[in-house]
């Protein structure tokens, strides 16, 4: 009964990376919610707006930079309730890992295009693995650990596990998507 | 010859042919020189300036080379490594300088709970945390922490409040996720239907019947949009009858919302107006008043681009109109026509009118064009617009027109009006409609039960203060003195303003009323109105309610006339409703006609509201019961519901076994004297009973006098006012007890039959009942009897106002009353 509770308290962070709707800069967010989907935190950046000049010095490595050293990391030390699993939508936002000891996956939808950035860390290097939905609800997801922490494959595949027969990892990103669109409505500041 | 004569002919045959053919002229063109003539070339002189030979000076030619003056230079300064020197004199290149540095971003955002440093979930089981109406634990509730925080500070509503809703998760493109409601409350298919119906358009009526939930089909609407980012905003303009009941709906089915209900006075509305939030609602009535500026210029009053007014001479019979400018707002100025002083203050717009969506709940309101409220409602300008009503005027089309003018606009033109089957095609895309009778069985319960909240209007609410506190003083007063009568007192005497105010006899809950009983009338059906208090508030409602022919039915009628009542509502068309004594039309009437059941009050008791409501709900109701009860809001009426419902949840936790009838016992009187925050006063402490529990054998050895009085001790015990009979000519009345209750005075004639295990038979109980029948002061006849009651008398007393109380009973009573034989019979 007890660890019962325990489980229930576990939190999932949901950490992604969007470009703003002008198409110049980038906005990083972390969603905490509870093993139901429940939103419980919510923090975002303002966007970085790297300069023409910054963009071809940066190359390949402007986004992941962005991703981890400037937003990533930063927002997770930010937060105040702290997730069990931290779940990204882009592979070199699992270079976080680095700087909490939450485990950290990323995750996609399995039999999509996988997107290739930089050819000494693409996705094809990462030890995936697959999981499907139990109510089949859901499409079957492919999921990462960061190549560091091989452990972190085994407690997130449980967690993963257990409610992705009620709730889909992939749509969260979705909601924070949507929330930042909305921001921008409202605030210049996020444009 | 023949040479001649062949010339002849030809000259002939040719003038012949120019007679008939004549041929024309040749024009010959004449050219003269004048015209062909060439001009003469005109030659140009240009002027070319002599090329003078160059100067040649010493210069040209240096006498010394300069390398040598260098060299005398390179060694005047000593100069050894002539690279070094030139380095040396030549300056470095500017250096662009260009920062890749980017700088970490600016972070915000806020937690959702409300405890920082604790983790949310949904079960938790710590003591005294209760479930909040998400099925979650309280303190672990996100959307229950947010809108404490919201109701705490209304004004301060930071951008990620407003983002709170995208965040949640999906409500499922069926409704049907198991998060997306709150325990118990689900939407029946056909809502689920009338939900998806809204939300897949953007310009559409919903016209079910009453009852069938369309706001709460509309609320789940919004809900859904927001959720997917198609709306931020959204405005609900309502009659100001059903505000609060919107206000309280959107809190039980969106409560991640932050809902502003825009009302009280201008200041207060300008700064509802401007406060951030989801949805904005309000009434028809106040949106007029907040658009008055903009009213008054379709009206009457011309602004031109520079903020000068143009406006009529406010003296009447003076038809000038005047050119008010900004400079002169507020000053006394003269009409120069009629001299007539007056100052012009103009009204300003105070609403906002931008939205990404708009309800029109009773759409109907504003289906006449040139009315003040309907050009309010339609200068909303909004993408999505949606209205309501359970009588969307189908056989009216000027005003079903009307209602489309706004909300599609184009799709229905006032000629369509001639043509029914036309309207009817053209607006079947955008127009949903169900009603109660067409559902499929199954689809809605048999009874329906609702609560609808009001606010005390203005003058209600004055009056409802005062009587508050002056009860609250009285019973101050009364110290140790005071009693669980007192406090009844005070109770029935301020519900009745909650009714009613008696003075100005405002009536929130008559204006819902009402509209309710405008849609029952016209959907054909009936209502039954349950109040506790026939003379204050029935005999008010009464003329009230003339339209729809109502028929009373209480307590001081004769069982004749009952009768007749019951017969007429039930057989005949004319009355729509009938209003009832709650206490007099609760038992034994068959009113199964109506299938609406308004409790314009409630009893404390849910069981007498539920043996009312059983008037209708009954064998041979063939269409389903709505049953509305209606309540005010931050008065003694939501505080005894408040308790109630705490009650009801306790017991519901702890045996899961309350009925309505337990329920009655639980309200104790320290619940009742905590509704106005005091304790019950000291009372002399119960004599100890000398023998201890009164038997059936004790009961039997007393005489025929002493048991009256046992009797009347336990009735004075039980809190009324009791009088003995002389033993002759009491025409079979022993005991008279009169008692002030919360629903008014109840007054008891009581027979009493000392047969010591004998039998009373019908006979006794025929003549009770006779002699009560014509007293209608007289509550009801009380039959009491240390033995038994034949099974004939008892079949007499049902349906009528009497009761019959064996040995056994009041052995009972007179036991939990703490009545000792001897202390009764001294």
């Amino acid at each position: 009964m007890g660890s019962d509770m325990e489980e229930q308290k576990k939190l999932l962070g949901f950490l992604a990376l969007y470009e703003t709707s002008t198409q110049d800069g980038y906005i990083g967010a972390i969603l905490v919610t509870d093993l139901q989907g429940i939103p419980q935190e919510f923090r975002c950046t303002h966007p970085v707006k790297p300069t023409t000049i910054q963009k071809p010095l940066y190359g390949n490595t402007l986004e992941p930079y962005i991703a981890v050293n400037l937003c990533g990391i930063p927002l997770i030390q930010s937060i105040q309730n702290k997730p069990s699993l931290i779940i990204v939508h882009k592979e070199f936002l699992l270079g976080v890992r680095t700087a909490t000891p939450c485990p950290v996956i990323f995750i996609r939808r399995a039999g999509e295009a996988i997107e290739i950035k930089t050819s000494d860390s693409s996705e094809t290097t990462l030890r995936r693995e697959r999981i499907d939905c139990s109510t089949g609800r859901f499409q079957p997801i492919v999921f990462a650990p960061n190549p560091d922490f091989h452990d972190d494959t085994t407690s997130s595949r449980e967690i993963i596990e257990k409610i992705f027969s009620y709730l889909d990892p992939i749509e969260p990103f979705e909601r924070i998507a949507k929330a930042i669109e909305v921001l921008a409505k409202h605030d210049k500041r996020f444009q | 010859m023949l040479l001649s004569n062949l010339k002849f002919l030809e000259r002939t045959k040719l003038k012949l042919i120019s007679k008939v053919f004549p041929v024309k002229r040749t024009e010959v063109l004449l050219l003269d020189k004048l015209e062909i003539a060439l001009k003469e070339a005109k030659i140009n002189q240009i002027g070319i300036t002599s090329i003078s030979l160059p100067p040649i000076t010493s210069d040209f030619c240096p006498d010394r080379p300069d390398i040598g003056t260098l060299s005398t230079l390179l060694v005047d300064q000593g100069v050894k490594d002539l690279t070094l020197w030139l380095r040396e004199q030549l300056s470095y290149p500017e250096i662009e300088s260009f920062s890749i540095l980017l700088d970490i971003p600016r972070r915000v955002g806020k937690s959702y709970i409300e405890s920082e440093d604790r983790q949310a979930t949904l079960f938790d089981f710590e003591e005294g945390d209760k479930n909040c109406i998400h099925g979650l634990k309280r303190s672990w509730c996100s959307i229950c922490a947010q809108r404490e925080k919201q109701e705490s500070t209304t004004s301060r509503v930071d951008l990620f409040d407003l983002i709170f809703p995208i965040l949640q998760p999906p409500l499922g493109a069926e409704f049907d996720s198991p998060i997306a409601f709150p325990p118990g409350m689900e939407l029946y298919p056909f809502q689920r239907e009338g939900v998806k119906f809204l939300a897949d358009h953007e310009r559409v009526l919903l016209g079910d019947e009453m009852g069938l939930g369309k706001s709460i089909q509309a609320i789940v609407a919004i809900r859904f949009l927001l959720r997917i980012g198609k709306i931020t905003n959204g405005l609900i303009l309502c009659p100001k009858s059903v505000l609060s009941d919107w206000e309280k709906k959107l809190w039980e089915w969106a409560p991640e919302l932050r809902i502003v209900k825009v009302h009280g006075p201008k200041e207060q509305r300008q700064i509802c107006w401007n406060s951030p939030a989801h949805i904005y609602l309000t009434t028809y009535e106040i949106l007029r008043q907040d658009l008055s500026g903009s009213l008054k210029a379709s009206n009457n009053v011309t602004i031109e681009s520079d903020g000068t007014h143009i406006i009529p001479c406010p003296n009447e019979g003076c038809s000038q109109r005047l050119r008010m400018d900004k400079e002169i707002f507020g000053i006394q100025v003269q009409c120069p026509t009629c001299h007539y002083i007056f100052s012009y203050i103009p009204t300003e717009d105070i609403a906002k009118i931008q939205f990404d969506l708009v309800i029109l709940d009773e759409i109907q309101k504003v289906k006449n064009p040139g009315a003040d409220i309907t050009k309010a409602a339609r200068q909303i300008e909004a993408r999505i617009r949606w209205g309501l009503s359970g009588t969307p005027l189908e056989n009216r089309l000027e005003e079903l027109i009307s209602i489309f003018a706004y909300l599609k606009p184009g799709l229905l033109h006032y000629d369509d009006a001639t043509s029914p089957l036309k309207v009817k095609e053209v607006i079947k895309p955008y127009f949903l409609r169900r009603r109660v009778d067409a559902l499929p069985t199954g689809e809605l319960k048999e009874k329906n039960c609702y609560v609808r909240w009001f606010d005390l209007l203005p003058a209600q609410r004055e009056a409802y203060d005062k009587a508050y506190y002056e009860s609250k003083f009285y019973l101050e007063e009364l110290g140790e003195y005071r009693t669980i009568q007192h406090i009844l007192a005070q109770i029935t005497k301020l519900k009745q303003i909650c009714n009613i105010d008696p003075v100005t006899k405002e009536s929130c809950k008559l204006e819902f009323l009402l509209d309710q009983l405008e849609d029952v009338s016209e959907q054909g059906n009936k209502a039954l109105v349950f109040s506790q208090y026939p003379e204050k508030t029935l005999k008010f409602l009464e003329p009230e309610l003339k339209q729809f022919s109502p028929l009373v039915y209480h307590g001081s009628l004769s069982d004749t006339q009952r009768c007749e009542i019951v017969e007429e509502f039930q057989k005949g068309e004319d009355s729509t409703v009938l209003l009832m004594s709650t206490k007099a039309g609760g038992l034994g009437v068959t009113l199964h006609r109506a299938n609406y059941v308004y409790h314009f009050d409630l009893w404390w008791n849910p069981a007498v509201a539920s043996q009312a409501e059983g008037r209708a709900y009954r064998i041979g109701q063939k269409k389903p019961v709505f049953v509305y009860s209606l309540l005010t809001r931050e008065t003694i009426e939501q505080d005894i519901q408040k308790m109630i419902e705490e009650k009801r949840g306790l017991f519901k936790d702890v045996i899961d076994d309350l009925s309505d009838t337990n329920l009655s016992k639980v309200l104790t009187e320290d619940d009742l004297f905590s509704l106005f925050n005091l304790q019950k006063g000291k009372r002399p402490t119960p004599k100890t009973s000398l023998t201890g529990k009164v038997t059936p054998e004790l009961l039997n050895q007393s005489s025929p006098q002493q048991f009256e009085k046992l009797i009347a001790d336990l009735y004075e015990k039980m809190g009324y006012q009791v009088r003995l009979t002389p033993q002759t000519r009491d025409q079979g009345i022993d005991i008279f007890a009169k008692r002030v209750s919360e629903s008014g005075t109840e007054s008891l004639a009581i027979q009493c039959k000392h047969y010591p295990e004998g039998i009373v038979g019908v006979e006794h109980a025929r003549s009770l009942y006779g002699v009560i029948q014509d007293q209608s002061s007289i509550t009801k006849g009380v039959l009491i009897t240390s033995g038994e009651f034949s099974k004939g008398c008892k079949d007499f007393a049902k349906g009528k106002r009497l009761e019959l109380f064996n040995g056994s009973y009041i052995c009972g009573l007179l036991e939990k009353y703490d009545i000792s034989f001897f202390e009764g019979t001294r």
